[in-house]
C-alpha cells in the first residue's frame, strides 16, 4: 500500500484532473436530444481520448501503472456517467466537471481498496 | 515481430526513455526495486538493461552481465555501467538467442523485460538454458490482470502500448512455468499487475 504523501496526493490530483477535464468536455458535447446509449458510448470514447494525454503527463511525475490504470478507469467512467446525465438533463460544463472530480475520487478509492486486497504474496 | 523490428522499436524509444521513466515510475518503484535486486549473488545475468536506470539499484561488488537488443539503449546505459561499483559488462543481444554457454550463470534478473520479448516462452527457455541447475530466476514484471475492471482497462490500453513499447496483458507467470521453471514465489506489488516472480 502506498504511504508516501507525494504519491498519494499525486494520485488524487491526477484522478480529479482527469475526471474534471473529461466531465467538462462531455457535458459540453452531449445534449439532451442524444439517445442515451449513443451518448454513453461517445462519452466513454471521449474519456479515453482526452484522458490519455493527461495520463501520460501525470505518469511522468507520479508513476506508471499506479497512475495510468485508475486514470483510464476514471476517464472512461466519468465520460460515460456524465454523458448519461447530460442526455437526460441539461448539464453545464462546470457541473460535468464536478461530477468528474467526484468519480475520480471514487475510482481512486476503489483502486486503493482493490490494491490492499490484491497486493502481497499471490494466493 | 522479428528481432530487427524489436531493435528498431526500442532504438526509437531510447531517446525519450529516461524522460518518461526516470522520475515518476522509477521513484515510485524505488523501494521495491532496492529489495528486488538485494539478493544478487554469484555470476548474474541481467536482461534487458535498457538505458541502465536500474543500475542504481544493484548492490555493489557484483559480477553482472547485462544485455539489451537495442544499441541506442546500450549507448545511454554505458556511463551508468561505468559508474557501477563492481563488474558490469554490457552486450547487445536478443533475449531469444542468448550467446552464452549452457549453465553459465548463478542467477538471472529481468526488469520489465518479458512484456516486450516477442516470444516470451522462447526467451525464458533460453534463460533456463544459461542458468545453472539450481540457479535462480528473479523477475520484476508487469502483466495482465485477472480482475475486472483492471483487465478491461489493460486490454484497452494494449493496442496502443504494444506499438510504442510493451504489451500490458501478458501472463508472464504462466510463461515462466511453460518454459520449465518452478515458480517459488509471486509477490504482487500493485494490484495483480506489477509483481516480482521468483523461480528456479
Amino acid at each position: 500500500m502506498e504511504t508516501r504523501p507525494y504519491f498519494i496526493l499525486g494520485d488524487l490530483i491526477s484522478n480529479m484532473l482527469a475526471g474534471a477535464a473529461v466531465g467538462c468536455a462531455t457535458a459540453a458535447l452531449i445534449t439532451v436530444n442524444w439517445p442515451m446509449p449513443v451518448s454513453m458510448a461517445a462519452g466513454m470514447a471521449l474519456g479515453m481520448l482526452l484522458g490519455m494525454p493527461i495520463q501520460i503527463a501525470c505518469s511522468l511525475l507520479f508513476g506508471a501503472f499506479e497512475v495510468m490504470i485508475p486514470m483510464m478507469l476514471t476517464s472512461m467512467t466519468a465520460g460515460m456517467a456524465v454523458a448519461m446525465r447530460a442526455s437526460m438533463h441539461e448539464t453545464a460544463a462546470g457541473a460535468g466537471a464536478v461530477w468528474g472530480v467526484c468519480i475520480g475520487v471514487f475510482v481512486l478509492g476503489f483502486t486503493y481498496l482493490s490494491n490492499a486486497v490484491l497486493s502481497g504474496d499471490a494466493r | 515481430m522479428s528481432a530487427a523490428e524489436v531493435r528498431k522499436k526500442w532504438d526509437g524509444a531510447a531517446r525519450g526513455f529516461d524522460f518518461f521513466n526516470s522520475h515518476g515510475p522509477e521513484k515510485r518503484w524505488r523501494p521495491h526495486k532496492q529489495a528486488f535486486f538485494a539478493p544478487m549473488l554469484g555470476k548474474v545475468l541481467f536482461l534487458a538493461v535498457g538505458t541502465g536506470l536500474d543500475i542504481q539499484f544493484f548492490p555493489p561488488h557484483q559480477d553482472i552481465t547485462a544485455i539489451d537488443i537495442s544499441p541506442r539503449m546500450l549507448e545511454k546505459a554505458r556511463p551508468r555501467a561505468a559508474a557501477y561499483d563492481g563488474r558490469l559488462e554490457l552486450h547487445e543481444m536478443d533475449a531469444q538467442h542468448l550467446d552464452f554457454d549452457d549453465d553459465t550463470f548463478d542467477q538471472a534478473y529481468t526488469s520489465c523485460t518479458f512484456c516486450s520479448v516477442p516470444d516470451p516462452v522462447k526467451g525464458l527457455r533460453e534463460l533456463r538454458r544459461v542458468v545453472k541447475p539450481g540457479g535462480e530466476l528473479h523477475m520484476f514484471e508487469h502483466t495482465g490482470s485477472r480482475w475486472f475492471p483492471f483487465n478491461l482497462v489493460l486490454h484497452m490500453m494494449n493496442p496502443i502500448s504494444r506499438k510504442v513499447g510493451p504489451e500490458v496483458i501478458r501472463n508472464t507467470v504462466g510463461n515462466v512455468r511453460k518454459a520449465g521453471f518452478r515458480v517459488v514465489r509471486v509477490r504482487h506489488l500493485y494490484l495483480d499487475v506489477v509483481k516480482t516472480i521468483e523461480a528456479s
